[in-house]
């Protein structure tokens, strides 16, 4: 159910006490900030930790946000320095593509799908199989992009770049992503010839 | 990447100027290879459109919430510092120093002159050598010095906490 209150009604509830409104304000970001920690983390388990992580940085901090830019822009920019702080002290292998335990896991609801859902679902996996292979930040600013719907201004403001910085790297990762894409096509059909 | 491709994508992303803008339109329409690549870029759009965002575990929302019910509501600048009071504070000062001087000029016999001198003021001397030795001074700058560092430490740590917050 959509909630009725803006972000800013309900970040103007918290500071007065009613912590209860910090639930809605999560439940509205939580999807896509766990989506965007697993971009760094590679599994699910990590992602969760930094998610939880940002949202109590978030909660500390909320007095400190000014409503100069979007709720989500300034919620994004906690979630990659605490990504970041996280990768830091892991010293994970970003580049190995052995660690992409957490993918989507489409056999499990195979059943309560149709046909299109499955195509869909199945497009999906690779796509996602491939935005994993690519760096965190390559893999940050097409999530921003592309499902957190922020502009090139505001990622830029949510990761510390220029919009320059952020429009080139952008053209470079969807160009990285669409060769990841025709790899994991590629050796998908020679598998199954 | 070839420059068709990055005006596609500039067209796409709507980061091109008008006049680019519509110079590609009219490219799309009239070469086969831009609308190629158009269709190209516009289907890899589509597809990155459509890509689900992952959902965190069942018990996430409560998860944090157990975290956040034993953190201090953090106070508001607004609610700590109305404008009301901050205007109640003004006015009472404004009044008071207004009165003060009404007061003081209401005094002032305008009508003569007072024919009041300054007071002659005499220094004693003062024999600091008494009171000031090198040690005392060197214990004074000793002081003064681990005060500051405390101070330094305290401003470092304060620093290194917003940090990790943000």
């Amino acid at each position: 159910m959509q909630n009725k209150y803006s972000d800013t009604e309900l970040i103007n509830k918290v500071l007065r006490g009613e912590k209860a409104a910090y639930a809605d304000l999560m439940k509205r970001h939580q999807r896509f900030v766990f989506t965007l920690a697993l971009r760094f983390a590679k599994n699910r388990e990590d992602a969760e930790e930094i998610a939880q992580d940002c949202f109590i940085k978030a909660y500390r901090s909320l007095n400190t946000f000014r409503n100069t830019s979007k709720f989500s822009t300034w919620l994004y920019s906690i979630v990659y320095t605490t990504a970041m702080t996280f990768l830091r002290k892991k010293r994970l292998d970003i580049q190995s593509i052995d660690t992409v335990a957490g993918l989507l896991n489409v056999e499990n609801h195979v059943s309560d799908l149709n046909s299109d859902d499955l195509e869909h679902k199945s497009k999906m996996v690779f796509v996602n199989r491939a935005i994993d292979q690519l760096l965190p930040d390559d893999a940050a600013i097409i999530t921003l992009f592309y499902q957190g719907e922020q502009s090139l201004e505001e990622i830029g403001k949510a990761l510390g770049m220029e919009t320059n910085t952020v429009k080139v790297k952008l053209h470079r990762a969807r160009h990285r992503l669409k060769e990841k894409i025709e790899n994991i096509l590629h050796h998908e059909v020679r598998e199954l010839l | 990447m070839n420059l068709i491709e990055q005006r596609i994508w500039d067209y796409l992303d709507g980061t091109d100027s008008p006049q680019q803008r519509e110079l590609t339109e009219q490219l799309i329409k009239a070469d086969p290879i831009y609308r190629q690549v158009y269709d190209e870029c516009k289907s890899f759009n589509n597809l990155l459109s459509a890509a689900d965002q992952d959902e965190p575990s069942m018990g996430f929302t409560r998860n944090v919430m157990e975290r956040i019910n034993l953190e201090p509501v953090p106070a508001s600048f607004k609610s700590l510092i109305d404008k009301r009071i901050i205007f109640g504070i003004a006015a009472f000062f404004l009044f008071t120093i207004a009165a003060l001087l009404g007061v003081l000029f209401y005094q002032i016999d305008w009508s003569q002159s007072t024919g009041f001198k300054m007071p002659e003021l005499t220094m004693p001397t003062f024999d600091s050598s008494k009171y000031l030795s090198s040690t005392y001074i060197n214990i004074f700058f000793f002081v003064d010095i681990i005060i500051g560092l405390y101070l330094f430490d305290g401003f470092l740590r304060k620093r290194m906490n917003s940090r990790s917050n943000h």
